[in-house]
């Protein structure tokens, strides 16, 4: 028997649910503002209404759809609401309730959390940093120009040369962290559960 | 809404925290305002080789957890607890977001700043306080904005004309959209790019799209599926600047300065033209690098060689002389390479 | 000292009717009255809905009245302390020093505008072309001309509902009630000053309760084509030509918009001016500070306030039409009546009592 989880009480459960969801009044304040509105079929004050009707149905079609993964949190609908809710913080909860219970595989978009953990989650594990240079393969990134091309291709004298230690364990820019530093940052992933939930997205697949 | 009270910056003191994208696309400029806090500006600024990212940009994707990144910057503040500063300078505009995200939750739920602390100790051994005040280094720009001026060798004037350069700014949104008091000038009008523009000698423009993000949306960067999302939100705040002709485009956080720089490249390529009427992109730069430029730091040591839109137009125009050969040079004993030509961006 | 049975602070509309019913029933009434003239509110609007009575043909006709009574009206003068006397009347004393005595106060301080710069993403201040129902009214009386371009003969002309009322972030949770109505009846009379325009209403929702309020929706409809756009506008740019970019959700077509207009009219809610001083203050309405007084009971003592002889009159307790705030100064002044009888009917408290 197949029993429904509660989506409802996993998002209001939340801890920053009360600081982000209030009453919505449909005023469509946040769409306007909202860059994401303006480009995709999504509009921030629909994750309220759904919420507001409180079907645990609805929801989990919600959780499972690409609406939750359109935001960019920019943050711009905080200042703006005349309610206090704050449409982006309310999508990092969908997002991780979406994640934990494994409905992000259910779309397009969400299936795509995979990729951000292959790069940027292995970046902080390994390097202690989000991004580095070294991981932004010129093939993968053609926007960034021919001038990054040339930078990645000659960075182990362009950036010395800009007064970067580049890699050694000392204080500068594009320093390599020490390693009982990232020792340390690993055990706070395990101890938050962090690790956990980064294989949770991978479902078991090595990323580290 | 309007501020009614300007938020306080310190004036010295501080432990400094360095940012993922600012360093890999613009390394110079974090060297270059280390270099004009001590040396210009004989600030105490302290750094510990044991920082590491916020993981801002993983928290921002969702992939690394509250619980995860509130120890992460739990685990800063107790390093800046043990350089003896109480006062935090943040490079990166998202992680200046997210340390007064993470405080004001704590604020609002302090069993979760409890948790934070049984488990930093668990895992590192670690103790924190919170920092005594967090400032933008683009805050600390702007609080010396007239002292850096007098010490400029340059200003933001064409020597041709003699006239203000047109300067438009861009501020990361959460530099002030997540709490408005802790931006200069607030959520709708911040000062902190504008006043320094200003006193550099430039005119600050207003245009139609000044508060529209620049299009990171991290997830949508980050995966190249949407990364013309990002890309559009670029091109609708260029569209909106190119009616007033800027010389310039000044900007605090790195990944907007980044992508207001390589969209016109990749713009170009695909439409076949630029935002400026001579063809030669509007340069862009970042505060620690304007700075650096009007106190008469080589171009080249200031790390301009980097941006994809040439600096030379502007560097023309304010009389700051530049060696071309010397651009692309890496090494006395390399010879120099060069990037190959973009299409239309010369 | 003077002494009056009554002194009324502020002397809009609901103070002046109420000082003029209260001479009627031969009590002695002073007005004081912080501004030049009397009228308050009525002297910065053009015209009355419905009717379309000039405003300050109003209050020029309640000003003329009072003066051919006995009527005490002091102006320019704020009301600086109050204090109670010992036969529970008050000491009133104003800004310049000027003393006085009463029985009893009724307090008809009125409203104020919100100050829509406040917002400002909405550009009022900041941008020429938006302005809010002050300057409006302006434009209308003819003192001040329209800030767009003479030659601008079709101008596209947005107006927005809800500006600082309805929203936490200007600390105005409440609905202002009026400008709704309001701002159909503006649609419909700059349609009439420039009838190639094209006028757009934003608004979330739309509260016309009054009668001929609907009637004037529909013929704003009807006979003058304006459009109604459900949506609240978030920002407010100015474009390279001086036209506004205004940025709202369609919410009905559930489709976000960008467009340009030559003028933007925020209609600006209405906030209290709190207790005229702090010694008698009790607490107030709302949880935030909208500063509307509350009365006793908002049904039955609507007129009391909860310190005995003291009585509210007009939008000092929250929004009211003209009509309304008159009704409630002579609904004030019975009430203030009636309480001076029954003062006048209690034993005077004399030492000989206990003879």
């Amino acid at each position: 028997m197949d029993t429904e989880l509660n989506y409802l009480e996993l998002v209001t459960k939340d801890i920053r649910f009360t600081d982000c969801y209030k009453t919505c009044m449909n005023c469509g304040i946040c769409s306007a503002i909202c860059p994401a509105a303006h480009v995709y079929d999504y509009k921030p004050r629909e994750l309220y209404s759904i919420i507001q009707r409180g079907s645990n149905s609805e929801i989990k079609t919600m959780l499972s759809s690409d609406i939750i993964w359109e935001c960019g949190q920019c943050l711009s609908c905080k200042p703006r609401c005349p309610r206090n809710n704050i449409p982006g913080v309310l999508v990092q909860i969908l997002r991780k309730v979406s994640q934990q219970t494994g409905l992000y595989k259910q779309s397009t978009k969400g299936i795509a959390q995979k990729e951000i953990v292959r790069s940027i989650g292995k970046n902080i594990y390994a390097t202690g940093y989000c991004i580095s240079p070294d991981a932004l393969i010129p093939s993968d990134h053609p926007e960034l120009g021919p001038v990054w091309e040339w930078t990645y291709e000659n960075r182990e004298d362009l950036y010395p040369r800009l007064g970067s230690p580049y890699k050694k364990e000392t204080i500068g820019s594009v320093r390599a962290i020490p390693s009982k530093t990232i020792t340390e940052l690993q055990m706070i992933f395990e101890l938050t559960n962090g690790t956990d939930f980064l294989n949770t997205i991978m479902e078991g697949e090595s990323w580290q | 809404m309007a501020i009614t009270k300007q938020k306080e910056i310190a004036k010295d003191n501080y432990f400094f925290v360095r940012s993922c994208i600012r360093q890999t696309f613009f390394p110079g400029a974090e060297q270059a305002l280390i270099n004009i806090l001590k040396s210009n500006l004989k600030l105490n600024i302290l750094e510990d080789v044991n920082h590491t990212s916020c993981t801002g940009i993983g928290f921002h994707t969702d992939i690394v957890p509250l619980e995860t990144t509130m120890a992460v910057i739990a685990r800063q503040f107790s390093l800046m607890n043990q350089s003896g500063c109480s006062n935090l300078l943040v490079s990166c505009v998202t992680s200046f977001g997210l340390y007064h995200e993470i405080i004001d939750l704590w604020h609002h739920h302090p069993e979760l700043e409890a948790k934070t602390r049984e488990v930093l100790w668990t895992a590192t051994r670690r103790e924190f306080t919170i920092p005594t005040s967090i400032a933008h280094t683009s805050d600390l720009l702007y609080l010396y904005r007239n002292e850096l001026a007098l010490q400029s060798l340059y200003q933001l004037v064409s020597i041709k004309t003699g006239k203000p350069l047109k300067v438009v700014d861009h501020i990361g949104c959460h530099y002030a959209k997540i709490f408005p008091k802790q931006g200069l000038g607030g959520s709708e009008f911040p000062v902190v790019l504008s006043g320094l523009i200003t006193s550099m000698g430039g005119e600050s423009i207003d245009y139609p799209e000044r508060r529209h993000c620049c299009g990171f949306g991290f997830r949508h960067y980050v995966l190249k599926e949407s990364r013309g999302y990002s890309m559009t939100n670029t091109k609708i705040k260029l569209e909106s600047m190119a009616p007033y002709n800027p010389d310039l485009i000044i900007a605090n956080c790195p990944g907007c300065a980044m992508f207001l720089d390589r969209w016109q490249y990749t713009l170009s390529e695909i439409e076949g033209k630029t935002y400026d009427k001579q063809g030669l992109g509007i340069p862009v730069l970042t505060h620690e690098e304007l700075a650096a430029l009007m106190l008469g730091i080589n171009p080249w040591d200031i790390g301009l060689q980097m941006h994809q839109v040439p600096v030379e137009s502007l560097l023309n125009k304010i009389g700051i002389s530049y060696s071309p050969v010397n651009k692309y040079k890496l090494t006395d004993s390399k010879p120099t390479t060069i990037p190959k030509k973009a299409s239309i961006l010369q | 000292m003077k002494t009056f049975d009554t002194i009324i602070i502020g002397g809009g509309i609901s103070g002046m009717t109420s000082a003029l019913a209260l001479t009627s029933l031969n009590k002695k009434v002073c007005i004081i009255e912080k501004e030049v003239n009397l009228g308050g509110n009525i002297n910065n609007w053009s015209s009355l809905f419905p009717g379309e009575i000039k405003a300050n043909q109003l209050a020029l006709d309640l000003t003329n009245k009072i003066l051919n009574t006995d009527i005490k009206v002091i102006t320019s003068q704020e009301v600086l302390e109050t204090a109670q006397t010992d036969n529970n009347g008050f000491f009133i004393k104003t800004t310049t020093g000027a003393c006085f005595e009463c029985q009893t106060v009724i307090v008809s301080t009125g409203y104020k505008l919100f100050d829509a710069s406040k917002k400002e993403e909405l550009g009022y201040t900041i941008y020429k072309p938006v302005i809010t129902p002050i300057e409006l009214e302006q434009m209308f009386k003819k003192s001040i001309s329209y800030p767009f371009k003479e030659k601008t003969q079709q101008p596209n002309i947005a107006i927005l509902h809800c500006v600082g009322s309805r929203d936490v972030q200007s600390s105005n949770l409440h609905c202002s009630k009026l400008c709704c109505m309001l701002a159909v009846k503006y649609a419909i009379k700059l349609k009439k000053e420039f009838p190639e325009a094209k006028i757009t209403n934003f608004y979330i929702d739309l509260r016309l309760f009054g009668i001929g309020y609907e009637a004037l929706y529909q013929e704003a409809q009807k006979e003058h084509q304006v459009s109604f756009i459900r949506g609240r506008i978030s920002e407010v740019a100015l474009n390279s030509d001086e036209t506004l970019r205004i940025k709202a959700e369609d919410t009905l077509l559930g489709l976000p918009l960008k467009g340009n207009f030559d003028l933007l009219v925020l209609m600006t809610g209405i906030e209290g001016n709190g207790f005229p001083t702090t010694q008698l203050k009790q607490a107030i309405n709302d949880a935030f500070p909208s500063k509307f007084l509350a009365s006793k009971n908002p049904i039955t003592e609507d007129n009391n306030y909860s310190t005995p002889g003291v009585f509210l009159a007009g939008s000092c307790k929250g929004q009211m039409t003209a009509s309304e705030a008159i009704s409630d100064g002579n609904s004030a002044a019975l009430q203030t009546f009636y309480y001076l009888k029954q003062q006048s009917l209690k034993p005077i408290n004399l030492h000989l009592n206990e003879a």
